[in-house]
């Protein structure tokens, strides 16, 4: 039997034990509890992946299964890191905490059925395309959680230092959140060239990448408008939850990421 | 005190400029075009284009408008770049649109390509640039997986130069052959191709050619097609009966001509079976079935801007990164 999936399930209970130390009282020994556990449960996870890329012969971007394994691992790569950057901020982490989690389950409860990589996904372009997609919801989910930490901060009383901090580190993550998925467009764009003989065809997976792209343009047009930042917060969880369905419910109306272009 | 007399139609000019050069206009507009792309999702494709344009070309208005009236981004190159380069985009787009061509084609191994399309969609500006075009399809390999899971198409073709010189190359799923802006693929659509020759009563010499049955294996169980002998109203219906195992689901194996097959003839109600070599006789004349081949499907299609909009393109996405770089460098 592979340890493939032994290993994954260790992952999880590591990230699990992380992602419990979150709702307790930080200091400077649960941080480095969560920072520890969350690795260790990255290691783990690593080794799994790597496993069934050796044994599938391809990277893990085909199926429901494969897509939610290597987005817990990005998002939990990218909030880790965060969490060693910004210790400032590590109050931040139990806020995005449901959401990893909750990909987490989602990822426990899905068949990991072994997969084929078709001949037109055999291109160096849907590793770029994939790594883009990648950078880009790690980004977005970090300014997501600064979004909502803002939001319940500015609840409590003892808040007004840390607001204007974390509304110009969410801005930065959001901002380069636009750049990394204006990359992942582009990629997707010369792969869908090599792949089908055609660089956009308004696919469903397509047009709401697309229609994510605008949302988040449309927050940093917002923010350099003094009117509307009270809603700012709000309209970064809102692109978060586009892209979220973009992710993972838009590619699996179909068994495919791009319904019929196999 | 000295005051300006100002006309109202200038008052009212003013006010529309800034309305026109407003950031709130933008977040209007983006809002529009969203709006335009879920709604035209709905329609025909060929409707959809036209959908998108007002949003787009008052997006470009506002952005003109905020450089002229508000003076925005002119001490930030980068940015106004970047929107540079995304109007660019736009304009690329739509004179790709306006001269495009896509069209597929089939080619049965040893057939020469004569210039002509199937299924052809093109743009109002496109001008047919293939008549002169000669290549021949040479055959192809296709490995399969264990499962009946394709691997890459590898398809040999010879390509007629100008000169009358032939160049043999290798085209695929990723590689085309490229005619000017016009890109041959290979496609999945591939399949067997029985050769007959025919000679009607009252001609003089017989016809070669081939009929493309349906693609395989995706219509395994559709191996038949009725057709129209040449030169004549006399419609035949075949099938292709295979005998092999072509399709083993239990290994690796690779596409391949049946060694043991025959063909099903029905003619109104008469029924016939034909081995390669055998001929049958008609009432209008003599079919002979030579054998087997196959046949290979091609995607084709055109687009000039396609090297301008991946320039553009990287324009657009190092300025990008260039101005938040630049605007978070001190922080």
């Amino acid at each position: 039997m592979s340890i493939e999936q032994p290993l994954l399930f260790i992952a999880c209970f590591f990230y699990t034990f992380s992602f419990i130390l979150n709702y307790l009282k930080q200091n400077q020994y649960t941080h480095n509890i969560i920072i520890l556990s969350g690795t260790l449960g990255l290691l783990c996870h690593t080794v799994s992946l790597s496993i069934r890329w050796v044994r599938v012969g391809h990277g893990p971007f085909i199926n429901l299964y494969e897509i939610l394994s290597s987005n817990v691992w990005s998002l939990m790569l990218c909030f880790l890191l965060f969490m060693i950057l910004s210790k400032q901020n590590k109050q931040m982490g139990r806020y995005i905490v449901p959401i990893l989690a909750l990909l987490m389950i989602w990822l426990l409860i899905t068949p990991a059925k072994d997969t084929y990589l078709p001949p037109t996904y055999n291109t160096i372009w849907l590793y770029f395309h994939v790594f883009s997609g990648k950078f880009f919801l790690g980004l977005l989910l970090l300014a997501t959680g600064m979004a909502i930490f803002e939001l319940m901060t500015s609840k409590s009383s003892d808040s007004s230092s840390s607001i204007p901090a974390a509304r110009f580190l969410s801005y930065q993550l959001l901002a380069f959140a636009f750049c990394f998925e204006s990359l992942m467009l582009f990629f997707g764009a010369i792969w869908a060239q090599d792949a089908w003989g055609r660089y956009w065809s308004w696919d469903p997976l397509e047009t709401w990448a697309f229609l994510t792209w605008l949302s988040l343009a449309f927050v940093l047009h917002l923010k350099t408008n003094s009117s509307y930042q009270n809603i700012y917060p709000v309209l970064v969880l809102g692109c978060f939850i586009l892209a979220f369905l973009t992710f993972f419910g838009v590619p699996f109306i179909s068994t495919a990421p791009h319904k019929g272009m196999i | 005190m000295k005051t300006v007399q100002t006309h109202p139609d200038q008052t009212q000019l003013a006010l529309l400029a800034a309305m026109t050069a407003s950031n709130r206009f933008t977040l209007v507009l983006l809002v529009y075009l969203a709006a335009s792309i879920i709604g035209f999702y709905q329609l025909a494709a060929e409707q959809r284009f036209w959908f998108l344009i007002p949003p787009v070309l008052l997006l470009i208005i506002n952005f003109m408008a905020a450089l002229v009236v508000r003076r925005v981004m002119l001490n930030n190159i980068p940015l106004m770049l970047f929107h540079f380069a995304l109007i660019m985009l736009v304009g690329l787009s739509m004179l790709g649109q306006m001269s495009y061509l896509k069209a597929t084609l089939e080619l049965a191994t040893n057939e020469e390509f004569s210039g002509h399309l199937e299924n052809v969609q093109q743009g109002i500006w496109h001008q047919y640039g293939l008549n002169n075009t000669r290549f021949t399809n040479l055959g192809f390999v296709i490995n399969y997986h264990k499962g009946v899971k394709r691997d890459n198409t590898l398809n040999r073709i010879a390509v007629t130069g100008i000169d009358g010189a032939q160049k043999i190359m290798e085209i695929g799923d990723h590689v085309p052959l490229v005619i000017g802006h016009y890109r041959f693929y290979t496609s999945h659509n591939k399949g067997y191709a029985p050769v007959f020759e025919w000679k009607g009563n009252q001609a003089k010499q017989s016809v070669t050619g081939s009929i493309h049955l349906p693609a395989y294996p995706v219509h395994e169980y559709k191996q038949a097609l009725e057709w129209q002998i040449p030169g004549g109203q006399q419609k035949i219906w075949t099938q292709l009966k295979i005998e092999d195992d072509v399709l083993p689901l239990d290994r690796d194996f690779q596409f391949q001509l049946p060694q043991q097959h025959r063909l099903i003839i029905r003619q109104n109600d008469q029924r016939f079976e034909l081995l390669p070599g055998e001929e049958l006789e008609l009432d209008s004349g003599v079919l002979k079935y030579q054998g087997l081949s196959s046949w290979m499907g091609y995607k084709v299609d055109y687009d000039w801007t396609r090297p301008w909009l991946l320039a553009t393109c990287l324009i657009a996405l190092f300025n990008l990164f260039l101005h938040f770089l630049l605007k978070f460098r001190d922080s």
